[in-house]
């Protein structure tokens, strides 16, 4: 008796052992293949049918994001201007209750009245916020994740045919409004992102050289950030949007562009 | 449920058959994976399965396993290890698990125990194994040295620190300096080696700030020593100065006084840095001031003392007075020849012109002073390349056998010397080589000849050149023929011609027919004697190294199946086991570069530290505390696809000792290997920042950035 139950136990951790042996070596993990939110790819969330609109601007959202509430001042001109449009609508996705949601919202004085409450995660939205436009068959045509630096919110608004209306002011400087602040003796960093060669052949006077791909670790090491940060490359605004939205994202609270005249370095 | 016993029986002969079949798939599961730790040689399976410059990779690297075996299955236990070693260091870059295996074999082959010659000799390539495991992972080396240190007890102890130390610098300074200054510089906490001014010279050639620092430390070493070796202190001198008239500024001439030898320092190197003259006389007075109880220290304090005096009065002539009252408190103390002018007679010899010289040896009393005159005045113009005043020196040695060797050995520098200095017309070495007798003075030259019209890719004339070079060789009878005759088929491999099978099956032959003691501790020079008076002259010539794994390297590289069939043959265990060992190298390094074709991804110093497996901080050099130079340093590494440091380069940094100190670091960085979504592995690179801070109480400190604190 003992012998036969002995037997049996061999027998079912032999079973068990053989089975998680043919399970490491033969079977890999399976992929799950759900609708994820990337450009081109088509999404599907319950309740909403894409073809209600020409275009669905998607806001994903959450509570305790620090950079939702930093952008609240794009999402207001954002919301404004689809309000003003009629094939076009906003809706804000939350992982929260939507009670809490709406509430969220109207402290942030943002108008979207239409809110959803879906599990962000389960459409493949790993951090908010982010910004999608769908077309009328629910494929994302474009898609922006993070606090928008200031010509993607532009680009942003013109995908909708609309006008960015935020003050240039706020985020860039001129020529002749340096020069005025160079002469009043401002304090004042002016920032070099070109790479080390450009900057050692020719520079502004005064100019500190952080090239644009050491910025994002060198800039928090090296930078105060309430001083004035002024920004400056070469003729590419891609990269001085760049470094604005990196300074921007890491609490560099006065950060400006310089708008350059035609010929970039004097 | 009712079990008959024949359904028993079926139960129980499945649970057994179950049982065998699990057991059987553990211990294969298990014997593959201490297959792969030990690296047992067994062939890699499903090949076929794998793209071909990897299943390439995998044989090579399988083959080098099977090389390493049987170099283990010698006899000669120093043999074994030492090209055991040789062959880890070769196979590192491919196979680091099994090369530590096979550096560990070594070492413990080699743990020295007990005091006799074979206990030393067995020390000597535990520290030769060490220092080629420097070259890989400098980090384990030292760890080597202290503990070796710990083991030697206090005494014997520093004297191995620092010999291993600077035994390793050495080995290193060819291919990583910047180690190789460390290994140096930790020698110095032993003492200061005779091997360390070998080292800075060499280091000199390549990385003069480095080595003057270096030099400087040493100094200081001397000045904080309580009992300074007088003799160590002078011969460190050499780095500063020279004799008069040296031909070969590597030469470090050794003079008579009175009854010593010492170092001959009397002129001054040019392009030596006042400062460093400056930093060494000053040592030098306080060490010299200090008096040494010793008599012979007291000996060789006077005559340093003598020889640094004209010094200080040109570049520190504050210093003057303590040496001019170390000279006077000396004086009572040591042999009244030693105070004598005339006892220095030798170190400022003036040079003469050849006329004079000659004259001089004409107008020795006997023939055999004359003749050792005339050898000596042969001698040194053969080495300035003076080869019309050695043929009249020549011509007028008496001793007719010397003179006819001297004529042979004539005509080889000169020949030697057109090939060096005037390499585009090879005629007048043609001429030179065709009009010298049989030996070996013809066949070297012979194969300087071929080497150069092969590179010049003359092949038929220069294979033709190599025919000439053997039989000149033939009709030598010492041991130096084999590698001869071997260095001649590795220009035939050089050139690929199939002829090096038929000289390589002469090679084997010839080795096998000299016992082994004639084949080791060979004379690369041909010595011509007369009287008690020994004139050594080198046959060397651009373009032949003689060294047996040069040669055979060559070989190897041409053929490598048919160069290890070859090495098999060999009768001596120690050529045997160098061949092997070059045989693996020439299987790792023929095959296609790593796949380094897609070019590596570049990624931020964010994607570079999450994907670092091993990170050692770089330390902040002394000298730049005390220069209070800080700031950011920006390094740009790329790491291969199995996660090693292949490549580094300074992007920014505030001085060139703390760029090298990062450099030092980030090469100890390991990565987590990357790869593509097909498996294959990638190449990353990437910058990493770093952060040299010196607070108020003057201390250093170097940090990351504050996101990876």
């Amino acid at each position: 008796m003992t012998v036969r139950i002995l037997n049996i136990a061999i027998l079912l951790v032999a079973i068990l052992l053989s089975a998680f042996l043919v399970k490491k070596f033969f079977f890999k993990p399976a992929q799950n293949s759900n609708y994820k939110i990337a450009a081109d790819a088509s999404l599907r969330i319950n309740g909403i049918n894409w073809a209600d609109s020409e275009k669905t601007v998607l806001v994903a959202l959450g509570k305790e994001c620090k950079f939702c509430s930093e952008s609240a001042k794009f999402y207001r001109r954002l919301a404004t201007g689809i309000a003003s449009q009629t094939n076009t609508r906003l809706i804000a996705l939350f992982s929260e209750k939507e009670s809490e949601a709406e509430v969220y919202l109207k402290q942030l004085e943002v108008p979207i009245r239409d809110l959803r409450y879906v599990s962000l995660s389960s459409l493949g939205i790993k951090s908010v916020p982010t910004v999608a436009i769908l077309d009328r068959d629910g494929v994302v045509t474009d898609l922006w994740v993070g606090k928008l630096s200031p010509l993607k919110e532009a680009a942003l608004m013109s995908k909708l045919s609309l006008k960015d209306t935020r003050p240039s002011d706020e985020w860039s400087i001129s020529e002749a409004n340096l020069e005025r602040k160079v002469t009043n003796k401002e304090p004042l960093l002016l920032l070099d992102i070109r790479d080390r060669a450009p900057f050692t052949i020719k520079h502004r006077d005064g100019a500190r050289n952080i090239p644009l791909d050491e910025l994002p670790v060198r800039a928090e090491n090296e930078l105060s950030t309430d001083q004035m940060i002024i920004i400056y490359g070469d003729d590419d605004p891609a990269k001085t949007d760049l470094a604005y939205s990196i300074l921007d994202t890491q609490g560099f609270s006065h950060v400006f562009v310089l708008v350059q005249n035609a010929n970039p370095i004097p | 449920m009712l079990i008959t016993r024949r359904e028993k029986f079926a139960v129980e002969k499945l649970v057994f058959s179950s049982l065998l079949i699990l057991l059987f798939t553990l211990s294969f599961v298990s014997a593959q994976q201490t297959a792969r730790r030990l690296g047992d040689p067994q062939p890699p399976a499903n090949l076929t399965s794998e793209p071909d410059d990897r299943r390439n990779t995998k044989l090579a690297v399988y083959q080098v396993h099977r090389l390493a075996e049987k170099i283990l299955a010698l006899q000669n236990v120093r043999v074994k290890a030492l090209e055991v070693g040789r062959l880890a260091a070769v196979l590192w870059k491919n196979d680091e698990p099994h090369a530590q295996f096979l550096f560990e074999k070594a070492l413990n082959l080699t743990i020295p125990n007990g005091d006799d010659p074979e206990a030393r000799a067995l020390s000597t390539v535990h520290r030769r194994v060490i220092a080629l495991i420097a070259r890989s992972d400098a980090e384990w080396a030292k760890r080597l040295i202290d503990s070796a240190v710990k083991r030697d007890g206090e005494d014997q102890g520093s004297k191995t620190f620092s010999s291993a130390n600077i035994r390793t610098a050495l080995s290193l300074l060819e291919e990583d300096p910047p180690v190789a200054v460390q290994f140096a510089e930790r020698s110095l906490k032993g003492g200061v080696n005779s091997a360390f001014l070998d080292f800075v010279l060499t280091l000199r050639k390549k990385d003069e700030p480095a080595a003057n620092r270096l030099f400087l430390q040493a100094v200081n070493y001397f000045s904080q020593q309580p009992a300074v070796n007088i003799e160590e202190l002078h011969s460190l001198g050499l780095y500063l100065f020279t004799a008069p008239d040296v031909i070969d500024p590597d030469a470090r001439v050794l003079t008579r006084v009175e009854d010593m030898i010492v170092p001959n320092i009397a002129a001054d190197r040019p392009g030596v840095p006042p400062t460093l003259t400056r930093a060494y006389l000053a040592t030098a007075a306080d060490v010299l001031w200090r008096m040494s109880s010793d008599a012979q220290q007291r000996k060789n304090s006077y005559a340093l003392c003598y020889m640094l005096l004209p010094k200080s009065r040109n570049v520190a002539p504050d210093l003057t007075a303590k040496l001019n009252a170390v000279m006077e408190a000396l004086t009572p103390q040591v042999p009244t020849g030693l105070t004598s002018d005339s006892a220095y007679r030798y170190i400022n010899a003036a040079p003469s012109t050849a006329e004079e010289k000659l004259n001089a040896a004409e107008n020795q009393p006997d023939q055999e002073s004359r003749d050792m005159a005339y050898l000596e005045i042969a001698l040194q113009a053969w080495r300035k390349g003076d080869f019309k005043t050695c043929r009249t020196a020549q011509r007028r040695i008496s001793d007719l056998e010397a003179s006819q060797r001297l004529a042979t050995i004539i005509d080889f520098g000169d020949g030697a010397w057109t090939i060096k200095h005037t390499a585009a017309d090879l005629t007048k070495a043609e001429a030179i080589a065709n009009r010298l007798p049989q030996g070996i003075e013809r066949s070297i030259l012979f194969q300087a000849i071929a080497n150069t019209q092969g590179k010049r890719s003359n092949q038929n004339l220069a294979e033709e050149t190599v025919d000439s070079a053997l039989k000149a060789a033939r009709s030598m009878s010492d041991g130096r023929r084999s590698f001869v005759l071997l260095t001649a088929a590795a220009q035939l491999a050089n050139l690929k011609s199939p002829a090096v099978h038929t000289a390589m099956a002469e090679v084997i032959r010839d080795f096998n027919s000299f016992e082994e003691s004639a084949l080791s501790g060979l004379d690369w020079a041909q010595v011509i004697q007369i009287g008690p008076m020994r004139a050594r002259f080198p046959l060397d010539v651009a373009g032949i190294d003689f060294s047996f794994n040069e040669a055979f390297r060559a070989v190897a590289f041409y053929d490598p199946e048919a160069a290890m069939a070859r090495a098999e043959e060999l009768r001596h265990e120690n050529l045997r086991a160098q061949s092997l060992v070059e045989v693996g190298r020439a299987f790792l390094e023929k095959l296609p570069p790593e796949p380094i074709q897609n070019e590596p991804i570049r990624v931020g110093e964010d994607g570079m530290r999450k994907s670092a497996a091993k990170t050692v901080m770089p330390s902040y050099p002394d000298e730049a505390m005390k220069k209070r130079e800080q700031g950011v340093v920006v390094v740009e590494v790329q790491y291969d696809p199995k996660g090693d440091v292949v490549n580094t380069s300074i992007i920014d940094a505030p001085s060139k000792s703390i760029g090298d100190a990062v450099v030092i670091a980030v090469k100890q960085w390991k990565f987590v290997p990357s790869k593509k979504q097909d498996g294959t592995g990638v190449s990353i690179r990437g910058k990493l920042t770093f952060y040299f801070d010196i607070d108020k109480e003057g201390k250093g400190r170097v940090q990351n950035p504050k996101q990876y604190r």
